[in-house]
């Protein structure tokens, strides 16, 4: 690591869209970290840029507690809608598409870059600089793959209901991270 | 049996500081360290032990009833160190909800384990890093081994011994395995003492 993290200074956190909620416990540190709307942070995870570069997120995504997120190049991390990081994974990619599902303790090496709809199993690891196309699942404690079928409305749909949920819920118990800066934008 | 299931040696006692563990009246010990959501909503049944950087989400509760029981623990449980235990979710009928969980006495969870599971029965000893996922039932007196993954909705029967990824049946339990994890649960409690 290029900086120990206890040293990076906390990251300028810009939100796009609105509803973002982003729990007050997490670390998030580094570079401009940017999300769209309707994103969830849940508490104890870690969002950091230890290269530099900005990490940007898209709508609706949901990261649960204990995931790791960290950019060690120093170009932006781009990471599209609709994705959910289960507990306890670990995201060190290049980008990831829309849709993804990484399952908890799963692991995405440096230098990988994850297409949409895919799904990284429990406790399954890619290769370093991994190309790992849309639609495409991880599985076993062998690291198989496999492709699966484009994602369903029923499956958006069930998604959109956690996101809608967690926001009412997270937002009783917990609270939120200060300093977020409400910018108005697109994002890419 | 297998000898990785129970071992010969004579368990040695486990010291904290005092300062970082509460003790409560029914005898739980939560350590200062650990990370639990939604406290009113955790019911301890007494003697269990809540170790260092543990979390337990009593926050992610159903929505609607005033005051409802997310997690249920039984007594001389062991929640160890790094571990996780959130309720599952799902959608039923088109509504999302998370739904309650209920971990059974004398139940051993290891460190950095993931338990996602709607209920744990008693007398059940899960290992380190593993993970079980949504809604899985396990059964009375079953044992997960290490860095296990059981898959969501599975059922675990009892007196089995899970492992892998996915969790396969391993092997059987004897019939006196209540009374060893019992026992087991209970002498962990006495060891775990303040320095």
């Amino acid at each position: 690591m290029s900086t120990p993290i206890g040293q990076l200074p906390p990251a300028t956190i810009t939100s796009f869209g609105a509803e973002n909620i982003i729990c007050d416990d997490t670390e998030i540190r580094g570079a401009t970290i940017s999300f769209g709307n309707n994103n969830i942070v849940h508490p104890k995870s870690k969002i950091m840029s230890v290269g530099g570069g900005a990490i940007s997120f898209g709508n609706y995504n949901i990261i649960e507690e204990g995931v790791v997120i960290i950019n060690r190049t120093t170009e932006v991390l781009h990471i599209g809608n609709d994705n959910t990081f289960e507990v306890g994974s670990r995201f060190e990619g290049l980008s990831l598409g829309n849709g993804c599902v990484v399952e908890p303790k799963a692991s995405i090496l440096p230098g990988t870059t994850v297409g949409d709809n895919c799904v990284i199993g429990t406790s399954c690891t890619t290769w370093q600089n991994d190309v790992l196309e849309s639609n495409s699942v991880i599985f076993g404690s062998n690291n198989e793959r496999r492709k699966q079928t484009p994602r369903s409305k029923e499956q958006s749909s069930v998604h959109m209901k956690h996101v809608e949920y967690l926001k009412d819920v997270l937002k009783k118990f917990h609270a939120q991270k200060g300093g977020v800066v409400q910018a108005i934008g697109i994002v890419s | 049996m297998s000898s990785f299931i129970t071992s010969d040696v004579e368990p040695l006692p486990v010291h904290y500081e005092k300062t970082e563990y509460i003790e409560t009246d029914t005898g739980n010990k939560v350590s200062r360290k650990s990370v639990i959501h939604g406290s009113q909503n955790i019911i301890l049944g007494g003697k269990t032990i809540i170790q260092t950087e543990c979390m337990v989400r009593g926050d992610l509760r159903r929505s609607g009833t005033a005051h409802a029981v997310v997690i249920a623990v039984g007594k001389y449980c062991l929640l160890a160190a790094k571990s996780l235990i959130r309720p599952p979710s799902k959608v039923y009928k088109n509504i999302f909800s998370y739904y309650p969980m209920k971990i059974g006495d004398f139940c051993h969870i290891g460190e950095g384990s993931i338990v996602e599971a709607a209920q744990i029965g008693s007398h059940v000893r899960i290992g380190k890093n593993c993970v079980i996922g949504r809604f899985a039932i396990v059964k009375d007196n079953a044992v997960i081994l290490d860095n296990t993954v059981i898959a969501p909705n599975c059922i675990i029967p009892s007196f089995s011994v899970y492992g892998g990824n996915p969790g396969v049946l391993i092997e059987e339990l004897p019939e006196c395995w209540p009374q060893i994890m019992e026992r087991e649960a209970k002498t962990y409690y006495s060891l775990f003492t303040s320095k």
